[in-house]
């Protein structure tokens, strides 16, 4: 056969150079081209499907409409070449059948499971790639899986042939197989050439149209959001495709139908839609640009061209919080026929007009997120009288996600596959993406599309019941107790076991710091203090400090730690009825400052030895306030709950040192929990915070086996060589904020026997979260952990409904941890909890979280924040 | 019964959701929001209401009230 449409050029060449050979690609050849070169490769470069033919078929007779079908089709017969002037197609020789045909044939019967076998060859199959340069570009299999059951596979490079395309060479087949199977001349090849294509292509790039819709496109994308992705994780196209098949079942999908009808809508519009709502909440945006795989041949020669001709059109959504499910549709309906107008702009061009860098994924990234390519034929081909159904197997590459429907007959409802890149999702995060969106498709084909959609949740009920519930299973009934309860208990067992270490090396019992601590509370009883007041401490880290901490909690009324560098009575706290300090810090308090209690007046001694040594009486006050921290209120409660899991999580004994936090002041908890349990406290030497060498140095002389640090003193510490040293301490807690990966990576280096342990929490809700950091690869983000005891999280969207594992929202948290007062702005983040028991209160931490399959938390950034790299 | 010009513009209008004032006759349709899944819709209903035997390449190749009238054996 000769092929002068492929050897003759198109348009006018300079005479003076040699005309090339071949004829030049399409834009959209071009872009498959450039993707191969980008690195792509088959198997993701392949189209593929099978068709199920349940019949009689003369397998002769299917090969010799095969071969006459691609002998009609010449845009199938090319292989592709890079040239000086560019990457050229240039014809191919292809034999008949028996004689170089790429045709696969077996019979599959003796097979325990002949269909699964015949899949399993197919598969094996796309995995072999093609040789752009050899050719041909496209491969068949015919495998006989039953008496009256046969299985046709034809797999094509996507630079030659698209989804279209397939359905064409498809139809043509069947019709050419069955005309011979009568006996008949099969009518005239309706097939268009593949010059006709490319010559249109041209036209169109030389065309004012070309301008046009490149001005359309740019000021459409003016402004454009970064393109929004459910991945968790960046990375460049795949070789190979992930795919998820799954059906909307029929009923559901005629009601989907229903609902396009009753908003005058297509199907195709409201599962774009639907995909947009998906997206928008899973991403926490208002604005999501998907792209929408176009046909791109109404109106062309092409739609008689069984070749590649498909474009890829971004398609942009607004969806606010409290949008109708009819005003999304109404949305896609005028975006996709806007788009139809501008259809043929080619998406790589689109792409360079942009300046897209590759990589990024910011406002410079792609212009589009997932694809929806809906694909609303079923072919519905009889091989002289055998019915047949098509089943896609694979779509091309895939950069992030693409969502293909297909509307076949077979009385299944639509099937809607999710083709993801391997790279940047696993099979679990595909399979749940694809579950979620068939609920919420389900979900709206039931409800009113005129409702607001904030009320709808995209998780499904069973991981509303997984994130609310299973993940927040941390209820353990505690008794009412105070704080200070436990420390009397110890100093009455063992009075002479040792309480308290300082920096320069004195030591202090149980029965002593019990002792000192019941007279100065009873004096201050005496000044005031009772449940419901509030005493300010301003000390240095000291046994005074100490002794005041327990006095104070003795009497009832709250501790009020005060820096120097910080205020003692804030416009938000009530007023301490005095100030516990010391001559030496009493010179930085303000004047306003409230009656002072100087702990080194000598005058105080006298009167604290007349007051008895015995501990005081107190109420249970578990509702009181134990402390104030900068405004915010700890009740007893929270703190004794606070103090009760850790002792549960990593308990401590008697043998036990405990370093405090080398940082300004105490926190009162860990003061607290080792002389709750018998243990013995060490303080840090004013300063030590900001020297490692010191630190260490106190970790080794006073045999420490448990040290508290801020995150930040942390890595810190870890800068000194001196770490690696304290081999002693058998466990490090680190509380507060976020903890970066990167001390946790030298952490382990550094001492890789002792366990590192990350308490997460805001002031309002301290030490919530816990995590037991394990060595990891650097680089790799810290946790937040788990909730702790009677502790709940709620990761939440936009209309504050529960999101699903590895969707990222805003972190609020409940439970017996809650602050119960703080000051403005804060006090606004309180809310009532709408998932809790009556009456239960939660906090909005202005963290980004997602939850992980495991129920671990992880942090994502700040609200307000931009979110970080997917 | 056979189609008729005005019949075809109502129709088509109706799947596109638009007056049949505003559609013309001599434009391309898929500028004015016609799709596949459209262009199917009016295949099936001339087919089962006027016995019309049209395929959907046949409407989608040239699509334009005009050029479909005699595909459809329309008369003005």
């Amino acid at each position: 056969m000769t092929l002068t449409a492929l050897n003759r050029p198109v348009g006018d060449a300079p005479s003076r150079h040699p005309v090339p050979a071949g004829l030049p690609l399409t834009a959209a050849q071009s872009a498959m081209w450039d993707a191969q070169a980008r690195g792509a490769a088959c198997p993701a470069l392949t189209t593929a499907e099978y068709l199920d033919i349940r019949g009689d078929l003369d397998p002769d007779l299917f090969a010799q409409a095969l071969h006459r079908t691609v002998a009609e089709a010449d845009a199938l017969r090319v292989r592709l070449v890079d040239t000086p002037s560019g990457p050229r197609q240039l014809p191919v020789d292809v034999g008949a059948p028996g004689h170089g045909f790429p045709l696969h044939t077996a019979d599959l019967r003796g097979e325990r499971d002949p269909q699964a076998a015949a899949l399993a060859w197919m598969r094996a199959d796309l995995d072999v790639p093609f040789d752009p340069a050899a050719g041909p570009l496209f491969a068949h299999g015919l495998l006989r899986v039953g008496d009256r059951r046969w299985l046709w596979y034809h797999r094509v490079h996507h630079a030659v042939l698209d989804g279209y395309g397939h359905s064409l060479v498809a139809r043509r087949v069947a019709d050419v197989h069955t005309a011979l199977a009568a006996g008949r001349e099969p009518a005239p090849s309706p097939f268009g050439r593949l010059a006709a294509l490319v010559e249109e292509d041209t036209a169109y790039r030389a065309s004012t149209a070309y301008e046009r819709d490149r001005d359309h496109w740019l000021r459409h994308l003016a402004g454009r959001p970064a393109a929004p992705t459910l991945a968790a994780r960046t990375a460049p196209p795949s070789p190979t495709t992930l795919r998820h098949s799954a059906h909307l079942d029929p009923a559901a999908s005629a009601r989907l139908r229903e609902l396009a009808a009753s908003v005058r809508a297509t199907w195709p519009d409201v599962l774009l839609a639907a995909q947009a709502l998906y997206l928008a909440r899973a991403t926490r945006s208002e604005e999501v640009v998907l792209g929408l795989p176009m046909m791109g041949r109404m109106g062309s020669v092409a739609l008689r061209v069984p070749g590649m001709v498909m474009n890829v059109l971004p398609l942009r959504f607004t969806v606010p919080a409290d949008a109708t499910f009819a005003e999304l549709t109404r949305q896609a309906d005028l975006g996709v026929r806007a788009a139809r107008r501008h259809r043929r702009y080619p998406f790589a061009d689109l792409r360079r007009d942009l300046g897209v860098r590759a990589g990024d994924h910011g406002p410079a990234g792609p212009p589009v997120g997932p694809h929806v390519n809906v694909m609303p034929f079923d072919y519905g081909l009889t091989f002289a009288g055998a019915p047949s159904e098509a089943h896609n197997l694979a779509a091309g590459p895939v950069d992030d996600l693409s969502v293909n429907v297909y509307d076949r007959a077979d009385g299944s409802g639509l099937r809607i596959d999710f083709d993801a890149n391997p790279a940047r999702y696993d099979a679990a995060e595909v399979a749940a993406h694809q579950r979620r969106f068939l609920h919420l498709l389900t979900r709206l084909a039931d409800g009113d599309p005129h409702r607001p959609l904030s009320q709808l949740p995209l998780a499904t009920d069973e991981e509303r019941e997984r994130v609310l519930e299973e993940f927040n299973d941390t209820a353990v009934a505690l008794p009412p107790t105070t704080l200070v309860g436990p420390v009397e208990a110890r100093a009455a067992r063992t009075p002479h076991a040792t309480a308290l270490i300082t920096a320069d090396g004195r030591q202090l019992t149980y029965g002593g710091l019990n002792a000192r601590a019941n007279r100065l509370a009873r004096h201050l009883t005496g000044l005031g203090l009772r449940p419901g007041t509030r005493a300010a401490v301003a000390l240095p880290p000291s046994t005074d400090l100490v002794v005041a901490l327990l006095a104070v909690l003795k009497t009832g009324a709250a501790y009020v730690p005060a820096a120097p560098a910080h205020p003692v009575s804030g416009p938000h706290d009530a007023a301490p009825v005095c100030v516990l300090t010391d001559t030496a810090t009493r010179a930085a308090l303000p004047d306003a400052a409230p009656p002072a209690v100087v702990l080194d007046d000598p005058r105080l001694t006298d009167a604290l030895a007349r007051q008895l040594p015995t501990d005081p009486g107190r109420a249970l006050t578990p509702q009181d306030p134990a402390y104030v921290l900068q405004g915010v209120v700890v009740p007893h409660s929270a703190a004794d709950n606070r103090l009760r899991w850790l002792q549960d999580a990593y308990p401590l004994e008697p043998g036990d040192r405990v370093l405090t936090g080398a940082g300004p002041g105490l926190s009162a908890c860990e003061v607290l929990w080792p002389l709750r349990e018998g243990a013995t406290l060490v303080l840090a030497a004013p300063g030590a915070h900001q020297d490692p060498a010191k630190t260490a140095r106190a970790i080794r002389e006073h045999a420490v086996t448990t040290a508290h640090f801020a995150p930040s003193a942390l890595a810190l510490f870890l800068d000194g060589p001196e770490a690696a040293g304290c081999t002693g301490l058998r466990r490090v807690l680190c509380s507060g904020d976020v903890l970066p990966h990167e001390p946790v990576h030298r952490f382990h280096r550094a001492l890789p026997d002792t366990a590192l342990h990350h308490h997460y929490g805001p002031a309002e809700a301290a030490g919530v979260a816990h995590h037991r950091c394990a060595p990891a690869a650097p680089g790799t983000p810290v946790p937040l952990g788990r909730p702790v005891w009677n502790t709940r999280f709620y990761v939440l969207d936009a209309a504050r409904q529960p999101c699903p594992p590895g969707t990222t929202g805003e972190l609020y948290v409940a439970g017996a941890q809650l602050a119960t007062n703080c000051p403005q702005p804060e006090a606004e983040r309180f809310s009532d909890d709408p998932f809790g028991p009556p009456g239960s209160r939660m906090y909005r931490t202005g963290d980004l979280a997602r939850w992980r399959e495991d129920g671990e938390l992880e942090h994502r950034g700040r609200t307000g924040d931009h979110p970080l790299a997917p | 019964m056979a189609l008729t010009l005005e019949q075809i513009r109502a129709d088509v209008a109706d799947v596109l959701g638009e007056d049949p004032a505003d559609i013309p006759g001599d434009e391309n349709l898929v500028d004015y929001g016609l799709d596949s899944v459209r262009i199917m819709t009016l295949v099936e209903r001339w087919r089962r209401e006027h016995g019309t035997e049209v395929t959907f390449v046949d409407l989608a190749e040239k699509p334009a009230i005009e050029q479909w009238a005699p595909l459809l054996g329309a008369r003005a």
